[in-house]
């Protein structure tokens, strides 16, 4: 059994008491470091399974880990060095994802969500596609920054599934958009570009993240909601819906485009590996 | 979503999920009936009776405005009563469905659903997306405070934009996540198919399934009575 020296002090609070809780500090609590202890808290708390040899320790783990490293290499030999290869030797289309790569790919989705607080100021003008043009730099910026680093086909559905998370409790027709959208961006980037290994694939599947969810909005209204603003707003002059719409992409499309931008100052400056 | 609206015992996790999709579809489907507003109103006691006190109260003040600010804008468009009504209805109905989610701590969520075998990778990815998101706007109201120190300039400039803003905060989230990764590593997690428990389970009690049935009894009752 993995030894957890915090197993004294760990109380979730769901029968009311905090006792044994380590106490943050108000500064801590409002730093990083907070957030990251109550995240990690939660990984914390799991207790592995114990092994099948009783549980030797720390002292064995180094070996049991070579071990059990050679024998995933022998039973997946299309994975060298983390990267997946088809049995044409080619690198495939579908790699894994590491926990470095979800980590990140989160914190984007929680960047663009935040920086999307706006949305609800602007949701009841009665101009279709207001509150993408009002959120469709952001939504391309840090979408686009996460693709050029974790460049691995299924990103842009990781991102916009964690997002939608947040969504489905708000407005989940939003929610439910943003997964259709994420598919069909994941399936064009596939047959046209077959990966993320270019910067181009990276910019435009960064570009069509919002501007996929007007025509999936559009029939969830006209399906459900004949009554709504948006919807009476794109009946009455079309005109306006396709110009806001034509904005929307050159917007998304200026967002990507500094998505890369950025992302290769960062590289520059070390603190991105690709 | 904040300690402000966090309720001490939340109903089961997903129960709330539900209910908030639920309270979504009904509400918005009799916004346009009278027996829609009570049915609302029925939502918030039943929240309420569920000890959901405090988020009941910190709710009215938003739902108020925001509503105000609905109606407003659907009368100036539309200069009829039904539909401003209709609107402040649907409003509501939005704020109401918001309350089981921003009443659930992050963890609570998170544990349910590990409990259910959840891909590893989905229920860290959601958990980091919930504790972070109020982090950053954190730091991007530090980033604007060093800009002021600065003289950076204003956020109109698209330069100063660029390069005051965006990149740090880009460079910010970089060293977030990297830091992040190396924690969770340390920790052992790992998203292959090794196996797990969960210290604290999320179990489903009575108390959850009377909320649950409560509430899709009195949404069955108001569509039924608005439409038939």
């Amino acid at each position: 059994m993995r030894e957890n020296n915090n197993f004294d002090k760990m109380n979730d609070g769901a029968d009311g008491k905090d006792e044994g809780k380590e106490t943050l500090l108000s500064e801590e609590k409002n730093s990083a470091a907070g957030a990251e202890k109550d995240c990690l808290d939660w990984l914390d708390e799991e207790i592995p399974v114990q092994s099948e040899n009783g549980g030797q320790g720390r002292e064995n783990s180094a070996k049991t880990a070579g071990r059990d490293k050679k024998r995933k290499r022998r039973e997946n030999p299309d994975i060298r060095d983390g990267v997946r290869y088809n049995k044409k030797g080619e690198v495939a289309i579908f790699q894994p994802f590491t926990v470095k790569d979800i980590v990140f790919l989160a914190i984007i989705g929680a960047a663009a969500l935040i920086t999307s607080a706006v949305m609800p100021l602007v949701a009841q003008v009665p101009i279709f596609g207001l509150p993408q043009l009002v959120t469709g730099l952001q939504m391309s910026v840090f979408p686009t920054i996460g693709l050029m680093k974790v460049r691995k086909t299924g990103s842009v559905f990781i991102v916009s599934l964690l997002v939608s998370v947040l969504e489905l409790f708000m407005a989940p027709a939003m929610g439910v958009t943003s997964l259709i959208s994420a598919i069909i961006i994941e399936a064009i980037n596939i047959l046209t570009f077959k990966g993320y290994r270019k910067d181009i694939a990276c910019f435009v599947s960064g570009m069509l993240i919002n501007p996929m969810t007007l025509p999936f909005y559009y029939l969830y209204c006209m399906a459900f909601e004949t009554d709504s603003i948006f919807f009476k707003a794109a009946g009455d002059s079309p005109w306006v819906a396709v110009g806001i719409s034509v904005a929307v992409i050159a917007v998304c499309a200026l967002g990507a485009g500094l998505g890369i931008l950025i992302s290769r100052e960062i590289r520059k400056a070390g603190l991105m590996k690709k | 979503m904040t300690d402000t609206f966090h309720a001490k015992n939340p109903v089961y996790p997903l129960f709330g999920f539900f209910a908030a999709l639920l309270i979504f579809a009904a509400g918005l489907a009799t916004a346009k009936h009278t027996e829609g507003m009570w049915y609302l109103l029925g939502v918030w006691v039943w929240f309420l009776l569920f000890g959901y006190w405090r988020s009941c109260l910190v709710i009215i003040p938003f739902a108020a405005v925001f509503s105000g600010i609905f109606a407003g804008i659907t009368y100036l468009s539309s200069h009829e009563t039904a539909a401003t009504l209709a609107a402040v209805s649907r409003s509501a109905a939005v704020c109401l469905a918001v309350l089981p989610g921003l009443s659930l701590p992050a963890v609570k969520l998170t544990r349910n659903l590990s409990g259910l075998h959840v891909p590893r990778s989905i229920t860290l990815g959601m958990m980091i997306v919930l504790s972070f998101a109020p982090l950053l706007g954190r730091e991007i109201k530090r980033i604007r405070e060093a800009m002021r120190t600065r003289g950076a300039g204003s956020l109109l400039n698209p330069k100063v934009f660029y390069r005051a803003l965006l990149v740090p905060f880009a460079a910010r989230i970089v060293n977030i996540s990297d830091t992040l990764s190396l924690s969770v590593e340390t920790r052992g997690f790992c998203t292959g198919k090794a196996p797990y428990t969960v210290y604290h389970p999320v179990k489903c009690t009575a108390r959850d399934v009377i909320f649950l049935l409560g509430l899709v009894a009195g949404s069955v009752a108001v569509i039924v009575f608005c439409f038939i």
